[in-house]
């Protein structure tokens, strides 16, 4: 079985040292949340798993082998970055093609990634012509193409719509079996959906390490500038310019502004006014 | 190095980068035409320019400007024919490619450079190939023969200065872009890199213009190749230390966005 071992991990970049003494053990399959505000070391946490960024200080291993300067181990890995990651000048089985060269990817695999992410109709256009869900699915496509024993996802779902969301989840816990996956976020609740572990990293430390549950979940509270909505919302309390709605989670709010868009309210703006993890992180 | 990365650039470069090979095809045969056309109307030249160009063995002096100018400025347009190379890098690195094949395939950091570098190379050895094959063409029709020094100017410069420089200025355009620090229009996306590889070749034209008008004495042949000779062997130098510093600073963090 594969085994992520980090050991007073420090890496960054350019001698910036991003993080700080990292200690942790992945040793078993599954998923495994890593959150962080943005610029907390995620992304760099992850780039230093697979080998891109050479640790500081400490050690990283994959099964015992440092993936810095064995090419070889990181074949065990897959990572998805929040950037397109292909040639976006190709069409689309141009890039599935190419991804499926790159990793050794058999027709099979082809087929049955297309299958999978729904790409079928999608074979003759230029990515870019795509949609913003459509390029997702087709950067995903290039991680799906191969079995591997460890999988990345940096903030997968971020600018997608929310349905669109849903299905990059599911394709994600679909292949979560026997798998040890990372997936980066720095939305809570999106975290609690897909997984039961959870790493929180704050300021490139270690934060947290442990069962997702244990972590005490706030109310998801929103602003809403807007004529007046007591009418609909009497709950809601006027502060400043913002009426205050506490919500469960944010998957909410879509029916929070249909509720006001049917009731003709004029909105002049919504915004998140506390986010459980920055509560848990302060 | 990979053959896969490099099919794949090549391939990019005849779809992507068709703007610029083609103008690195047919701007030498553009002034192949223009000079056999000048060189006709008037009638050979005069003076040092027809002396040079009996002295050179050309039988129909009218080819003068082929012979005495072409061989030194066809690698300009080899170089603008593969400028398209360094822009890869760019979009590449820009939009998380290399990210990727460096954290999930057994490519390395080596394994891009020399997939773009040897593109690069490719595209400038079939440019510059096509417009020597149609210059010795032309002369070889138009004059009856080809000159021995005409053929020894292509041999031993203008086809290894022509590669050389497309090497220079993508290898620059590699180390520039891995600086720490952006400076504008040194290493941005559009910046000077490449304009390091025409440099290179405009440099013995100049040399070349003014040996021919006597500034450097009577034109001996075998001094002239000389020189070249020795320009190319520097370029080829120069060429090895960009490479050189290039490698030593291609760690992989240079290959994120």
């Amino acid at each position: 079985m594969t085994e992520i071992e980090a050991a007073e991990l420090s890496s960054g970049y350019y001698g910036r040292e991003v993080l700080h003494g990292i200690s942790i053990s992945i040793t078993k399959p599954g998923i495994y949340i890593v959150l962080g505000k943005n610029g907390a070391g995620k992304t760099t946490f992850f780039r230093t798993i697979t080998g891109i960024l050479k640790p500081y200080t400490g050690t990283l291993t994959i099964d015992g082998i440092d993936p810095y300067y064995h090419p070889e181990i990181r074949e065990k890995c897959v990572y998805l970055s929040h950037q397109a990651g292909v040639p976006v000048t190709l069409d689309v089985s141009q890039i599935i093609e190419l991804f499926a060269k790159l990793m050794d990817a058999s027709e099979e695999d082809k087929a049955r990634t297309v299958k999978m992410l729904g790409l079928q109709d999608l074979l003759e256009r230029s990515y870019v012509s795509l949609s913003q869900g459509q390029k997702k699915r087709v950067s995903l496509a290039k991680v799906l193409l191969r079995d591997r024993s460890i999988y990345l996802f940096d903030e997968p779902t971020t600018n997608l719509d929310p349905t669109v969301a849903s299905d990059v989840r599911k394709d994600i816990l679909n292949i979560s079996k026997d798998k040890i996956v990372l997936y980066s976020s720095h939305n809570l609740y999106e975290a609690r959906e897909i997984g039961k572990q959870v790493i929180i990293i704050d300021n490139g430390k270690l934060a947290y390490n442990g069962d997702i549950d244990k972590i005490p979940m706030g109310k998801y509270v929103i602003g809403i500038r807007a004529d007046d909505i007591s009418s609909v919302f009497p709950e809601a309390k006027l502060e400043g310019r913002y009426y205050i709605l506490e919500l469960e989670s944010p998957d909410e709010v879509p029916a929070v502004i249909r509720k006001l868009a049917d009731s003709k309210i004029k909105v002049l703006e919504i915004r998140e006014m506390s986010n459980p993890l920055e509560d848990l992180l302060r | 190095m990979n053959d896969l990365l490099l099919r794949l650039y090549l391939k990019r470069y005849l779809k992507e980068g068709r703007a610029y090979f083609l103008m690195g095809l047919i701007m030498p045969l553009f002034f192949l035409v223009f000079f056999t056309i000048v060189g006709e109307r008037t009638g050979g030249g005069s003076g040092v320019l027809k002396a040079f160009s009996e002295s050179l063995g050309l039988k129909d002096v009218s080819l003068y400007l082929v012979v005495l100018i072409l061989p030194y400025i066809a690698p300009v347009f080899t170089v603008v024919g593969t400028m398209a190379a360094p822009a890869f890098y760019v979009e590449d690195k820009d939009n998380g490619f290399f990210e990727f094949i460096l954290s999930s395939t057994k490519f390395s950091s080596k394994d891009i450079f020399w997939a773009i570098v040897l593109t690069a190379v490719i595209v400038a050895a079939i440019t510059i190939a096509v417009a020597a094959t149609f210059m010795l063409i032309v002369v070889f029709v138009l004059n009856g023969g080809i000159p021995i020094n005409f053929l020894k100017e292509i041999l031993v410069y203008t086809i290894p200065i022509s590669i050389i420089a497309a090497l220079i200025g993508t290898s620059v355009a590699f180390a520039s872009q891995a600086l720490t620090k952006r400076i504008s229009f040194v290493n941005s996306p559009a910046g000077l890199a490449p304009v390091f590889g025409v440099i290179v070749v405009i440099v013995p034209l100049f040399i070349s213009v003014f040996s021919a008008r006597g500034v450097l004495g009577t034109v001996n042949f075998n001094q002239l190749y000389l020189i070249l000779g020795i320009y190319v062997a520097c370029a080829l130098v120069l060429f090895l230390i960009v490479f050189l510093l290039t490698t030593m600073r291609m760690v992989r963090e240079r290959f994120l966005a």
